[in-house]
């Protein structure tokens, strides 16, 4: 399948986000990208460099932490929907951010090598990737909307809103 | 905007600078704390990934495991016979350098590895194999199998180390077409991460004879990687203003590699 894999640490970035403020979105960005690199990056080429002229560069440490931050950013431009209780939108946002961050890191490496090369399978593999994490991303939303009952915390979202003020409701009601 | 955003907008601005201005050395060490915290997980999880694969292995056909044990039984006796030549040949080689006074090569020795994980990213051909520092191992040692090359150790850790693949466009490999005087640079091909990827052959003579079939091993020059291990097979030849380049299927089956041999120096 083109070599199409489901990003798990994206989509856990992309559905936590939503569910944040920008300062804890910006921290999130921070640790994602540079857990990220940390991870990734390759060393230099190595070698006597009269045979190796021409060294493969490679893009630099922390590169990432800037993609995480407008993955962040486009994920945050629709949470007012998401905290309405329209979920679906951001599940679909999920899979345009995650194309967005390949195609970006993947043409990344072509600014920073040069020989812009771009086959048809690599579109393919980004979008197939953007497609399967889109389809997993309800299944996080659904793990995160749990940890927030869990831990009391308020998502805002209008689904557990409803519930609090049925709650609130019903206690004025009693009072009267 | 809220002053608490503004200012963790500021302090995330700075924490970037700061991590975008890293030497490679710092890079490293980043590296070596993050791999040691997670090592533990990627081991329990190769562990995992190991059980699942030999109980796939189990369920195979037991006819085609038979006709595969008669191959292999086959194979068995025709390669003993094959070592027993070699040995012979090997101990007339000792004689005749010794004759001839030969200067020895570098000595090395080689350190069996198992590959624990495949292409951990998107866009670079890596493996992580289970042997690290603790085991002798140190960047830039170039990694074989059975077949030929298969890369070099970009990362050691304590107990495994990432290894990148001559598959990669960032592996370069200084080599020779056997057969001719013809010397180029190999490498892997951006985007090339199918099953069948092929290695490109840059720089090679403009007027060169190179033909398709011909065989590509290593030139020793470079100072990276031994001379005269396989490196593929030429399969295409494309003809430029100033260079011919090369596109070389590999020698190795990256598809399907379970253990590798790194050369210690």
């Amino acid at each position: 399948m083109y070599d199409a894999r489901l990003h798990i640490l994206p989509l856990t970035f992309l559905c936590c986000v939503v569910t944040v403020g920008f300062s804890p979105m910006l921290i999130l960005a921070f640790i994602c990208g540079f857990i990220w690199d940390a991870q990734n990056t390759l060393g230099s080429q190595g070698g006597d460099p009269t045979i190796y002229t021409a060294p493969a560069d490679q893009i630099r440490f922390g590169y990432s932490i800037i993609l995480y931050f407008v993955m962040g950013i486009i994920m945050q431009g629709f949470q007012p929907l998401f905290q309405k209780g329209v979920w679906q939108l951001s599940a679909i946002v999920t899979g345009f951010a995650t194309f967005f961050y390949l195609l970006s890191e993947y043409l990344l490496i072509n600014i920073v090598r040069g020989e812009f090369y771009f086959p048809t399978r690599v579109f393919y593999q980004i979008w197939l990737s953007a497609a399967i994490t889109m389809i997993c991303s309800p299944l996080l939303f659904f793990i995160l909307f749990k940890l927030a009952r869990l831990f009391d915390h308020t998502i805002r979202y209008d689904g557990l809103k409803k519930r609090y003020f049925r709650f609130q409701k019903t206690e004025e009601e009693t009072t009267a | 905007m809220k002053p608490l955003n503004l200012v963790t907008l500021l302090v995330f601005l700075a924490a970037t600078a700061w991590t975008l201005t890293r030497s490679e050395t710092s890079v490293r060490q980043i590296q070596k704390g993050y791999y040691s915290f997670i090592s533990p997980f990627v081991a329990s999880g190769s562990a995992m990934e190991t059980k699942i694969r030999a109980f796939d292995e189990e369920v195979e056909h037991s006819e085609t495991l038979s006709k595969k044990l008669k191959i292999a039984e086959t194979e068995l006796v025709k390669l003993s016979t094959e070592i027993e030549h070699l040995k012979k040949l090997e101990k007339e080689n000792v004689q005749l350098r010794a004759a001839l006074d030969f200067k020895e090569r570098t000595p090395f020795s080689v350190k069996a590895a198992k590959v624990i994980r495949r292409k951990p990213s998107n866009w670079w051909e890596t493996a992580h194999i289970d042997r690290g520092s603790n085991h002798g191992i140190s960047p830039m040692l170039a990694v074989i199998a059975a077949e030929g090359l298969v890369g070099k150790v970009d990362r050691p850790e304590d107990e495994t180390s990432t290894v990148i693949l001559l598959t990669d466009e960032a592996c370069q490999v200084s080599a020779r077409v056997v057969g001719t005087h013809e010397f180029g640079i190999l490498s892997g091909q951006r985007a090339q991460n199918g099953d069948n990827p092929m290695l490109r052959l840059r720089y090679l003579s403009r007027d060169s004879n190179v033909k398709i079939g011909q065989k590509v091993i290593t030139t020793g020059k470079g100072e990276l990687f031994e001379k005269g291990i396989a490196l593929g097979t030429i399969v295409d030849i494309t003809r430029g203003a100033l260079y011919t380049e090369a596109q070389v299927k590999p020698a190795v089956n990256f598809a399907d590699l379970e253990t590798v041999f790194v050369l210690i120096k």
